[in-house]
């Protein structure tokens, strides 16, 4: 854990970054999201929400630019984030941004917008 | 034409890839790399290629999960055919009665559904509550990828078979 309550998330071909900035947490996926990654990626997700709930952050801004592939295994984990936030009455915003180079972010991210319409944006 | 080219001219028209092996978590990735590289040399739209290496490595992951003895076949092919061609990907492997009745059951849903992607959408949901076997990644062949699939078993062989069509514009 590092000072600002997360350290990044590191696995072979795949990482998350967190920053935090006021009421603000930048979570920079890179890599390949596979099934190396699921289980991992599932227990990080709730140590992110409880931190950010922890900190009273706003917004969570996810930033795939450096994404390059997610498997459903991996969509479940995240799926499970999302749903947790939507059920606690939307404690916070979940928003996207995607690579326009990678068209596939957008058509995937929109089953999981659906879990939790209120909760995520994506750009 | 002689025979020699007559042979040349076949194997242009149907580039095919098949791999014998056991795969693991650690291949995934390099094998839809491979097969995504395979693809663009008769496949100029990028947004297929990346269809089809979705619905490779889906269908790779269930295959390290549920193979009985490890070993997955995979065959890659494209058949060119005046209008239209199709890109198809089958896997084989052997698997357990439950397994091979889990596959069935959730590609007969995946044909029933009017609209897959909602169907994909209400798996994820019903996935939350569940911790493996969701059928999430043959699902998403369906939704998201928009290949056709279907099963095939045979004693304990079970086949999966997914399908792409591929417009003449898209073909290098």
């Amino acid at each position: 854990m590092n000072a600002s309550g997360v350290a990044p998330l590191t696995l072979a071909g795949f990482e998350v970054v967190p920053l935090f900035k006021a009421d603000v947490l930048d979570l920079t996926w890179k890599g390949n999201a596979d099934m190396n990654v699921s289980v991992a990626l599932k227990s990080y997700l709730r140590e992110v929400d409880a931190e950010v709930r922890r900190q009273k952050v706003q917004v969570v801004h996810a930033d795939l630019h450096e994404l390059y592939f997610m498997s459903s295994a991996c969509f479940q984990a995240t799926a499970a984030w999302l749903g947790g936030i939507a059920k606690s009455a939307g404690a916070y915003k979940v928003t996207f941004a995607t690579h326009p180079a990678h068209p596939w972010q957008k058509r995937s991210l929109e089953a999981i917008r659906r879990i939790a319409p209120d909760v995520v944006a994506i750009t | 034409m002689t025979e020699a080219n007559d042979s040349q001219s076949l194997l242009e028209s149907r580039p095919a890839l098949s791999l014998t092996f056991r795969p693991h978590a650690g291949l995934l990735t390099p094998v839809r790399d491979f097969v995504s590289s395979f693809c663009g040399t008769f496949l100029r739209d990028d947004d297929m290629i990346y269809r089809i290496g979705v619905t490779v490595h889906e269908l790779l992951e269930n295959a390290i999960k549920y193979s009985l003895d490890g070993t997955t076949e995979m065959r890659i092919e494209l058949r060119r055919q005046t209008g239209a061609s199709h890109v198809s990907i089958l896997t084989e492997n052997r698997a357990t009665r439950e397994s091979i009745l889990a596959v069935r059951n959730i590609i007969e849903r995946i044909h029933e559904a009017d609209d897959p992607f909602e169907l994909y959408c209400d798996m994820i949901r019903a996935s939350l509550e569940q911790e493996t076997g969701s059928g999430l990644g043959l699902a998403r062949i369906r939704a998201e990828a928009g290949l056709e699939i279907h099963s095939s078993v045979s004693d304990d062989h079970v086949s999966v078979f997914a399908e792409a069509r591929i417009d003449q514009g898209s073909l290098v």
